[in-house]
Formats: structure tokens, sequence, C-alpha cells
């Protein structure tokens, strides 16, 4: 569903990224861990198309994204770590305009708002201007935006960002539900326990460089801390 | 798609007004009264200005519409040039942009809907105004209210292509810092703009017309396109003007074929920057995005390097304001611009020798240069001062839960913007009367406004920055293109107009028996007492702003 492949990122003479190859299948969540600086978000960047590599692909579904980015973006959701957010529309008016973005008819607009919000506990403020959401509120919402066309894809750029303990419980049981529904989710966090909990897939980005990628299940037992473990001597 | 997007972004538009409406009520009465009152002077000074032209100075209409023709230039220059900025906001480095950058939407309808948006938002006071001026115009004729609305329609092709060209620039020069660096296009945009108006000018000097349309006096109201430039058969405000001479002459063939031209050349602008935005935004939004987070890769780097070289000292908030400002690239280029034009302006002042017989035209001549420098002084207000409150941005908090009194960080952005904008009034100050002849008596009064001018305006840029205050907007462009500043804006003007009235009869008396001209204490207590009152209300309102409940 998502293939990297040789995915560079220059800045002058800095290399964010460099040379990144990886590949997410549906169904797959895939946690991809760093520590701050290391090129999480420049990749995330460029898998939305942000950003445009120096050298190297990022193919959606087998389409190309920077040559075919309208193409590509159909299959695709993205949640940045700081959300934009329509203040003066109504929760339900934001997630219609997505929708709409999405080509979705009316019938399954409705639908998958409805699916969407009532799995995120939004609905009782569907109705209310975005301005007086809570930041927990607004988070449950873009996950919501994010899931209403039902995307082959889930880019999350750190999803827990503002969730009280149950919006993270609901994000994490519903995760799972889209990956086992046939979705790929390439996801960021510095949560280490919630990739354990979530990812069935992991990465570790150090440099700008893919310097760990393995199955979760390797992590078995107290498999936090082993995560950790390998975390710190692969990023130290 | 677009025609969702389009609907959306009208239906912010009305939510946003109705807001306003309901819980501003007061800032919106108040904004209302004060685009009422300066519409209203615009209409008068338009009317006037057009009947001393035509009835008292008879310049005969060929020359008024030259001279009409000459003001559409600077408003086509000043719309294209405020376009370029306002579109890289807007269109570029917008979380909004970025959001359906993230969409599976077509970028030329990204663009579309961003560019009307940048359109409309920072337009209502120049549509307004243009109203206004055709209005004044139309009275002095004594149009019809349908000739009016027709007059006014007839600008907005001028209008579109200024913005189209704007924007076709902006496209072209994001492309073109893939081959060369930004810096370098930005440099050569400027120089093509600079000198393009400085050909303009020198080619349409509106004297040396004046002088060669006399030569063929009584007719001074024919149509004698022998003397236009050939260039200006290029300029679409041209044709602007042509049609207006030819409306007002009953040559409907003229006025329809000037028309044809100017409906055309924004059509065939509008076609080309759809055509490539289609082309190049995708890849022009890329390279503005590499090149802010190139930037975000620099500075962090300098940032840690930085500390850990130099001795760590506490950073005062005037030296954190200091540091944002010129670590934003678009914030010191504004402000190197503004500088680079006011050095150009001091340079034809000193150079500038004018000799008129007139006291009432010589007076006229020296309160116009105080006007500019005054205009000049006030678009710097608005522009650096206006934002610093709203600029506080979400770190508020930072500053509202520490134990720093808001008076002291009020302070700390005042007065700098004071002390810097009082100073370059000094030196416009003592420049102003320069080109006249026995000018010296009047520099002592001149430095007054001018000082008093770098006092006054800054303040009230921070009493409607603190009114209008917007911790949510991060870009310093859009904060000063903002419905506020507009306010500010003309507020300013206001004052300025009421300065330039008190400057006239000063003036006039002085040019009139400057041999026992004494410096007029008067003066500077009017001006002190307006520069306390300016900054008593700055002090309330921006103290007030920084007090919000977040």
């Amino acid at each position: 569903m998502l293939e990297l492949v040789s995915l560079s990122k220059k800045f002058g003479s800095f290399t964010a990224v460099d040379n990144l190859s990886l590949k997410v299948e549906a169904g797959d969540i895939y946690g991809f861990l760093g520590p701050n600086g290391a090129g999480k978000t420049t990749t995330i960047k460029m898998i939305a198309t942000l950003l445009k590599p120096t050298s190297g692909n990022v193919r959606i579904n087998g389409v190309d994204a920077h040559d075919s980015p309208d193409s590509a973006k159909k299959f695709l959701s993205y949640v940045p770590d700081q959300p934009f957010l329509y203040d003066k529309l109504t929760g339900r008016e934001f997630l219609l305009f997505v929708a709409k973005m999405y080509t979705m008819d009316e019938l399954e607009a409705e639908k998958g708002i409805e699916e969407a919000s009532e799995v995120f506990e939004v609905k009782p403020w569907l109705n209310k201007r975005i301005e007086d959401y809570s930041q927990g509120m607004r988070q449950r919402l873009v996950l919501a935006a994010a899931l209403v066309h039902r995307p082959k894809l889930i880019v999350i750029d750190e999803p827990m960002v503002g969730l009280d303990p149950k919006g993270a419980e609901t994000f994490k049981a519903h995760i799972r539900l889209v990956a086992e529904n046939g979705s790929a989710v390439f996801m960021t966090t510095h949560q280490l326990s919630l990739a354990k909990e979530v990812c069935n897939r992991v990465g570790i980005i150090h440099n700008g460089r893919l310097v760990y990628e393995d199955l979760m299940a390797v992590f078995s037992g107290d498999g936090v801390a082993s995560l950790e473990k390998k975390y710190i001597e692969l990023t130290s | 798609m677009l025609k969702h997007l389009v609907r959306t972004k009208l239906h912010l538009l009305y939510l946003e007004g109705g807001e306003r409406m309901s819980r501003h009520l007061m800032r919106s009465v108040f904004s209302f009264l004060t685009f009422a009152l300066f519409a209203y002077l615009t209409f008068e000074v338009v009317k006037f200005t057009t009947s001393y032209l035509i009835l008292e100075a008879k310049v005969g209409l060929f020359v008024f519409y030259r001279l009409m023709a000459l003001a559409f230039f600077v408003f086509f220059a000043i719309i294209s040039v405020a376009n370029v900025l306002v579109a890289f906001a807007t269109v570029f480095r917008n979380t909004e942009a970025e959001f359906l950058h993230t969409l599976p939407i077509k970028p030329v309808e990204i663009f579309l809907s961003r560019f009307l948006d940048s359109f409309l938002y920072s337009s209502a006071l120049m549509l307004i105004l243009v109203l206004a001026a055709v209005s004044g115009y139309a009275a002095f004729f004594k149009d019809p209210v349908t000739a009016v609305l027709g007059i006014f329609i007839s600008i907005l092709p001028l209008i579109l292509s200024a913005a189209c060209l704007g924007a076709i620039i902006l496209l072209l020069a994001l492309k073109l810092s893939k081959q060369i660096s930004i810096k370098t296009a930005v440099a050569v945009l400027s120089l093509v703009y600079a000198g393009g108006t400085y050909l303009y000018v020198r080619l349409n000097n509106p004297f040396r017309l004046f002088t060669e349309v006399m030569k063929y006096y009584p007719h001074i109201d024919r149509y004698l396109g022998v003397l236009d430039p050939k260039l200006d058969y290029l300029i679409p405000s041209f044709w602007s003007a042509n049609f207006f001479y030819f409306a007002t002459t009953g040559n409907v063939t003229g006025a329809a074929l000037s028309a044809l031209i100017v409906c055309g050349v924004a059509a065939l602008l509008f076609v080309l920057m759809l055509r490539l935005a289609d082309k190049y935004y995708q890849e022009a939004y890329w390279i503005a995005h590499h090149k802010l987070f190139e930037r975000k890769v620099a500075n962090s780097g300098e940032v840690f390097g930085g500390a850990a070289k130099k001795r760590i000292r506490p950073i005062s908030p005037f030296k954190r304001d200091f540091l944002m400002f010129v670590r934003e690239p678009s914030q010191m280029f504004h402000f190197v611009i503004m500088i680079v034009l006011i050095g150009v302006f001091l340079f034809n002042l000193f150079e500038m020798k004018i000799y008129l017989p007139d006291t009432f035209i010589i007076s006229s001549a020296f309160t116009l240069i105080f006007a500019f420098n005054s205009f000049l002084i006030v678009s710097l207000a608005v522009r650096f001062v206006y934002p610093m409150i709203s600029l506080e941005g979400e770190s508020i908090w930072l500053l509202r839960s520490s134990p720093v009194r808001p008076a002291t960080l009020f302070y700390s952005k005042l007065l700098p913007s004071i002390v810097l904008l009082s100073t370059i009034g000094i030196v416009l100050g003592y420049a102003a009367p320069s080109p006249f002849k026995n000018f010296r008596g009047l520099v002592p009064e001149s430095i007054a406004y001018g000082f008093a001018s770098g006092i006054i305006f800054p303040s009230i840029a921070m009493v409607f920055g603190g009114a209008f205050v917007d911790y949510r907007e991060k870009n310093p462009v859009r904060i000063a293109s903002s419905h506020g500043a507009t306010v500010s804006l003309l507020i300013s003007l206001g004052v300025m107009v009421i300065l330039s009235s008190i400057v006239f009869s000063k003036a006039f008396r002085y040019f009139s028996f400057h041999a026992d001209h004494q410096f007029d204490l008067s003066v500077a207590w009017i001006l002190g007492a307006i520069g306390v009152c300016c900054v008593a209300l700055a002090r309330f309102f921006g103290g007030r702003a920084l007090r919000v409940d977040l």
C-alpha cells in the first residue's frame, strides 16, 4: 500500500532523510520511531506530498505520489501533529467538506460521518462550531475526518496529542479495526508503549537513516522494555 | 470540487462577518464609521481635485486623463506588488493551503481558491475607496447612479489584471528560484519593478506633458495621442484612463475599444495565470515548502550551535522581538524595501528644485511632500507596529504566567518603534523643505512634524493592534492586511489629513511672509497633545490586549 524507494531529502548540505526504503502492506500498522530531528516529519511530509524528495519515490497503492499527486492522495488520509481546522465551521460541516473533497456522494458522506463521529464520540458536538472545541475534541474530530472516506492508507504524526485516556483507548481500538478491514497505517510516535500495543511492525530512524526494522512480535514478554532498550541502543 | 471549495470559503466569510456583528458590535460600528468617513473624504477629495484641475487650473481634458492614467499606473503597480506579498503568505505559506495540499484536489483548484481568498481578504478597503473615488469623479460630471456603477465595474478588470500579474510574477519567481537563489530572483524582480516604474514616470512627466499640450491651446480637450510615449500602449492602466476620456467626450467607438482592451488584458492575464498555475503551482509549492523547511533546519542548528559558543544571557522581550523580526524573511525583506524607498525619496528631495510663482501652489506642493513623508511613516507603522501584539501569538501564555508586567512588555514594543520611526521622521522632516527656495526657516517646524509623526502613527497602530488583536494568526503579512489593520490605516490617514491641513496653513504663511518667520510654539503644543493622547490610548488598548482572557 505504501512503498518508499530509496527516498532522500536534502536541505542544502544537510541530509534530513537518507536513502530510506520501506514497505507498508494492507493490514499493517507501522510504527515509525525516532528521536527529535531524526527525519520522521520530513518523511511523513514527503508521503503526504507536501515536500518533494531530492531523490527516490513514494508510491501509494502503486501510484507515484509526486508524479500523480491527485491520484495518489485519493487513497491517503494524513493527520499532522498540528492539524488545520476551520474554526468557524461546525464539526459536521468540516466533515462534509472533507467528504466532498474525496468526491463522496451525499449518502456515502452521511454514512461515513455517522460512523466516524460515533467511533470517536464527537457526535454530540457535531453541530457546534469548532472554535468551541477543547484540544482533545479537536483531535477526535481530526481523527474522525481522517476515517470518513475510508482511506487505504492513513498517515498519522503523533496521534495521541491532546487525547484523554478514554480517547486514547478508542483510538487504539479503532485503528486496529481499520487495519483489520484492510487499510494500512503509518504512524510516528514517541510513546513506545503505544507503538508496542498497536503496531505489528516497527521502524527506527536515526539521523535520516532507517537503522532498524522488524516485526513488533520480536519484542515478546515485557515488550516495551526491550523495545525501549533497542531504541536507546540505536539512537544514542 | 472547486465550486465546493469556493462555496465553503464564502460560507466562512459570512460566518466571520456574522460573528463580528454579534460579538464585537462596538468594534464593528467603529470600523463602519471609519470606513464611511474615509469613503466620504475620498469622495470629496476626488470631486474637489477634478473640479480644481478642470475648472480652476484649466489643464484641459487630455492632461486631466493623462494624470488619471498616472494615478491608475501607481494604483496598478501597488496592487500587483501587494499581491505578490499577500499571495505568498496566502497561497504558499499558509496552514490552510498545506491542509488542502494533503487532499485529492487539483493544484490549480487550490491555487484559484487561495488566490480568491487573498484577493478578497485584502481588497475590502480598496474597493470601498475605488467606489468613493468613482462617485466623487461622477458627481463632478453629474453622472447618474447607474453610470457610477458602470464606471466602478469598468475599473474591476484593471484590479484583476494587477492581482493576476502579481500572482504570475510570484509563480515565476518561485519557479526561477530553483535555478538561481531566491535572493537573486527577488533582486531581479525588484529591479524589473523599480526600472519599469522609473521608466514610466520618466516618460510620463506631467509638467512636460502640460507644456507640450499647451502648444495646442485652445484645443487642449482634443485627443493628442501623438504626445503619448509608445510604451504606454502596453500598460492596462493607460487604456483604462483612455476609456474614461472617450466616455466623457462621447466617443463611443474609442470607449468601447479601450474597454475591450482592458477586459481582454484582464482575461488574458487571468487565463495565463491559471495556465501557469496548472503547470507550475505544485512545483512552486514544493519549492516554497522546501525553503521553509530548509530554514527551520538551518535555524535549529544556529540556535543550539550559537548557544554553545556564546555567553548565555537572559533575553529581554525587546531582544526577543528583535531576533524574531530579523529572522523572519518576510519582515526583513519588506523593511529593507521600505527603507530603500525612503532612501530613494530622500535622494530625490535633496536633488529636486521647485520654483513655483503662486503661494497657494507652492504651499500645496510642500504639504504634498509632507503628506508623503507621513504616509511612509504610516505605512511602516501599519506594516510593522500593528502586528506586534498579535505576534505574541500562542506563546502569550508564557508571558501571562510569568511575573513580567504587561506595561513593561507593552513599552518594550512601543518605545523602540517610536525611536526608530521618529528618527526616520526627523530625517524626512529635515529633507522636506529642501526643494524650495528660501526653505531654511521651515526646517525646525518640519522636523517637529516629522518627529511627532514618528510618535503619533506607531501609537495609533498599537491602539488598533491591541483592539483587533488576533493571537491565532502567525503570519505578519496577513495580520498587517487584516480588517483591524485597515481601520488603523484609515484612522492614521485621517490624522495625517488633519496634520497636513495644519502644515498647509503654516507653509502658506511662511511662503507669504517668510522674512519674519519664527518657530510657532503653538505647533509644538498641538503636536505634543496629539502625541500624548495617542500614546495613552495605545497604552490602554495594548495593555488590555496583553491581559486578555485566553
